[in-house]
């Protein structure tokens, strides 16, 4: 009898990502796996968006729950005119300009931290020690100052800020989400940068 | 095109801060499985929208949900009202009817009156409007000068004495 010889071990590979037309085509069978692969892909983007755009973790965290939850509702409505990321982007970015309208006046800031990497980060400490020369300003009251000045944005306006400069959408992409054509982003974003620019004045010397 | 975007050059630099605000650590290891859950509890955000728009129609569900007995408890007063609201439902209509029904007895432009000199026990009989009793109110003022004309407005017969006659105990 020829004994076999042991085969090494090896490490299991990493499954190779699945295509995401894939994933939208099972979950809109009903698979929950799925959705939950592409929940996991988009958590990060759509939270960040959501909390740029309320300066509020909670309200975010709930908005960016309920929008995963109507988009798996709506799946069947996707006609895959656009890409599946554009379609949640747009109903996360709807649902949360209906809640900031209803919750006009009545702004409650719950600020993330900032993590380690600002406090190393050169751009943050030249914005400390050499843009605000007039105020001894820590990275914290920065980040109360720059959401204040956010927040004082109309709700267009302030997501172009977000999506553009934040986020690092492109004008094109922009364009998808809000519906509207790529020369709209560029004004209220023009607008948008001019308004800040006026509410942080203080903190800003130019180069 | 170029000039703007350095003349906000700060402002982006500013706004990179952005980036820097994270979650509490461990956020995002959770959040699909809430998500996931939420889907197979067939959550649709509706009761969050009913907790942020009607707070006290949500405190009310989940006490209901809490405690059952409170639900037994709501029926019950529930339905006590609406026993208390049919039996005063009623018992205007009764007085109403009695008020509004003219009597067959009654005798034209007069009121109802007591007379305690008659011997036979008490009598009623119409007494005359005497001129003193005219009010400041037209709709009044007009209501007695058709009661003295036998009347009353829209050709209805008015208000009118019924004389009633009941003997004392004793006599």
């Amino acid at each position: 009898m020829i004994m076999a010889e042991p085969v090494p071990s090896r490490e299991p590979e990493p499954p190779a990502p699945v295509d995401e037309d894939e994933l939208v085509r099972d979950a809109r069978r009903g698979d929950l796996a799925a959705y939950d692969e592409l929940v996991k892909r988009y958590q990060q983007r759509i939270y960040a968006t959501l909390y740029h755009m309320t300066s509020n973790h909670e309200d975010a965290n709930d908005l960016a729950q309920e929008s995963f939850i109507k988009a798996f509702q709506a799946l069947k409505s996707f006609k895959g005119g656009s890409s599946f990321y554009t379609w949640l982007y747009r109903i996360a970015v709807n649902k949360t300009i209906n809640f900031l309208k209803q919750r006009k006046n009545r702004t409650h800031m719950s600020l993330n931290d900032i993590d380690f990497n600002a406090e190393h980060d050169p751009d943050m400490m030249a914005l400390i020690s050499e843009q605000t020369p007039r105020r001894a300003a820590g990275l914290t009251e920065l980040q109360e100052k720059l959401n204040e000045a956010l927040l004082k944005l109309s709700e267009h306006h302030r997501l172009v800020v977000v999506l553009h400069d934040v986020q690092g959408l492109s004008h094109e992409e922009i364009a998808k989400v809000m519906e509207c054509n790529v020369g709209t982003v560029r004004s209220r974003l023009f607008y948008a940068r001019q308004q800040m620019q006026g509410f942080l004045a203080d903190y800003l010397k130019p180069t | 095109m170029k000039e703007n975007e350095n003349n906000f050059e700060p402002l982006r630099r500013l706004l990179a801060l952005k980036r820097h605000e994270t979650p509490p650590p461990g956020y995002f290891e959770n959040f699909s499985g809430d998500v996931m859950a939420r889907i197979r509890a067939g959550d649709d955000g509706r009761t969050e929208i009913v907790a942020r728009q009607l707070p006290w129609l949500f405190r009310l569900l989940t006490a209901f949900e809490a405690k059952p007995a409170f639900v037994g408890a709501f029926a019950s007063a529930l339905c006590l009202l609406l026993v208390i609201g049919i039996v005063f439902a009623e018992r205007p209509d009764s007085v109403t009817q009695s008020l509004l029904t003219p009597s067959a007895q009654a005798s034209p432009g007069g009121i109802l009156v007591a007379d305690a000199t008659s011997p036979s026990g008490l009598d009623t009989q119409p007494m005359a409007q005497p001129d003193f009793l005219s009010s400041t109110n037209p709709v009044l003022n007009a209501q007695l000068a058709s009661s003295q004309l036998g009347g009353t407005f829209f050709g209805q017969p008015g208000p009118s004495v019924q004389q009633v006659n009941f003997a004392l105990p004793g006599n």
